[in-house]
C-alpha cells in the first residue's frame, strides 16, 4: 500500500503525543499522580514515553506501521527473533509457547515494502506479544 | 467454542471524579464470537465514607475507539500458553476518549472502600459476542480512586 496518505495523520498524531507530557492533568505529565501521590505518567512507571511511540494504523484487517516506526517494528521482532533462535539451539524448543512457536516461523519472513510493515490481524496478538517485550510503545490510529 | 481460554488484566487504572471511563474492553474478530467467561473490579480507596463507585459491564459496538485506538493494546493472555491458536479476539485497557456505542447489560455498585466484585458466568447464562462486536466495563466513581480488575473470554 502506499503510505503518503497516511503521513499527514502520523505527524499530527506524533505532534499530539509530544505535547502530552508537557500538558499537566495529561497523565503523561510528570506532576501528574493518582490519589494516592504514585506518578501517572508511562515514562515514571517503566513504559515507554508517548513521544516515543511508534504509530500502527489499523482496521479488521490488518495492522500498519509505515516509514521509520515500520523499520523500528522490524528491527525489534528480528531481535526477537534472534533470542527465541538462541532459545532452540539450547534445545529447549519444547519450553516455547504456542505464541513463540507461531512467531519463530512468521517473523523471518516480514519485510518493509515500500516504507510499509503490514501485519495481519489475524497475527496480531502474537506480533504485539514480542513488540511489547522488546519494549516499544504503540498509539494506535484508524486507518483511513 | 474451542476453550481458547485469555484473560485481559488491567492494574490501577486512575479515575477521575464523576467521569466514566471504559477501563478494559474486548473486540471479537470479524467472524469469530467470544464467550465473556469472567469480569472483575476492585478499587484502592482508603476512605470508608465514600460512596460507590458505579461499574456497568456492557456490550459496545466500536464504532469510534476500536482497541488500539485512544486506549492501550493489551496482550490477552492465554490460560493455555502452550497453544500456538493465535487469539482472534482484540483488548485494550485504559481509555482517554470513551468508545461508542455502549449499552449497559449490567450496572452494580462496588464500594471504593476495599471493594471488589468478581462475576463469573454460570454455564446456563453464557454472554456470547458477535463477531466484530465488543464487551467493556466502564467505571464512574464520585471519588478519584484506581482500580484494577480483568475479562476473561473463550473463542
Amino acid at each position: 500500500m502506499d503510505p503518503s496518505p497516511l503521513r499527514p495523520l502520523a505527524e499530527e498524531v506524533r505532534a499530539r503525543n509530544r505535547l502530552l507530557a508537557t500538558i499537566p492533568g495529561s497523565g503523561h505529565h510528570p506532576s501528574d499522580v493518582d490519589w494516592r501521590g504514585r506518578p501517572r505518567a508511562p515514562q515514571l512507571n517503566g513504559l515507554p514515553a508517548a513521544a516515543d511511540h511508534v504509530l500502527h494504523f489499523h482496521d479488521d484487517e490488518r495492522h500498519v506501521f509505515i516509514d521509520r516506526d515500520a523499520d523500528r517494528v522490524l528491527d525489534a521482532l528480528r531481535e526477537y527473533h534472534r533470542q527465541l533462535a538462541a532459545h532452540v539451539n539450547d534445545n529447549a524448543a519444547a519450553d516455547l509457547t504456542g505464541t513463540q512457536r507461531n512467531l519463530y516461523k512468521l517473523i523471518p519472513r516480514l519485510k518493509v515494502r515500500d516504507g510499509v510493515l503490514e501485519l495481519p490481524a489475524g497475527r496480531w496478538n502474537d506480533y504485539l506479544e514480542a513488540i511489547y517485550q522488546m519494549g516499544i510503545g504503540l498509539t494506535g490510529v484508524d486507518l483511513p | 467454542m474451542a476453550a481458547n481460554i485469555v484473560d485481559v488484566g488491567f492494574r490501577s487504572v486512575a479515575l477521575t471524579a464523576t467521569t466514566a471511563k471504559t477501563v478494559v474492553g474486548l473486540r471479537a474478530a470479524t467472524n469469530q464470537a467470544v464467550k465473556v467467561l469472567e469480569q472483575s473490579v476492585s478499587f484502592d480507596g482508603a476512605t470508608s465514607s465514600n460512596a460507590p463507585a458505579v461499574v456497568d459491564f456492557a456490550t459496545c459496538t466500536f464504532g469510534a475507539n476500536a482497541p488500539g485506538t485512544n486506549s492501550t493494546s493489551a496482550t490477552p493472555t492465554k490460560r493455555e500458553p502452550g497453544r500456538a491458536e493465535t487469539t482472534q479476539l482484540t483488548a485494550a485497557h485504559t481509555w482517554t476518549t470513551e468508545p461508542t456505542t455502549i449499552a449497559v447489560v449490567r450496572p452494580i455498585d462496588i464500594g471504593q472502600y476495599n471493594g471488589v466484585y468478581h462475576y463469573i458466568h454460570p454455564f446456563a447464562s453464557p454472554h456470547v459476542v458477535a463477531g466484530g462486536a465488543g464487551f467493556v466495563t466502564r467505571i464512574t466513581s464520585p471519588n478519584n480512586v484506581n482500580c484494577t480488575g480483568h475479562l476473561s473470554a473463550e473463542e
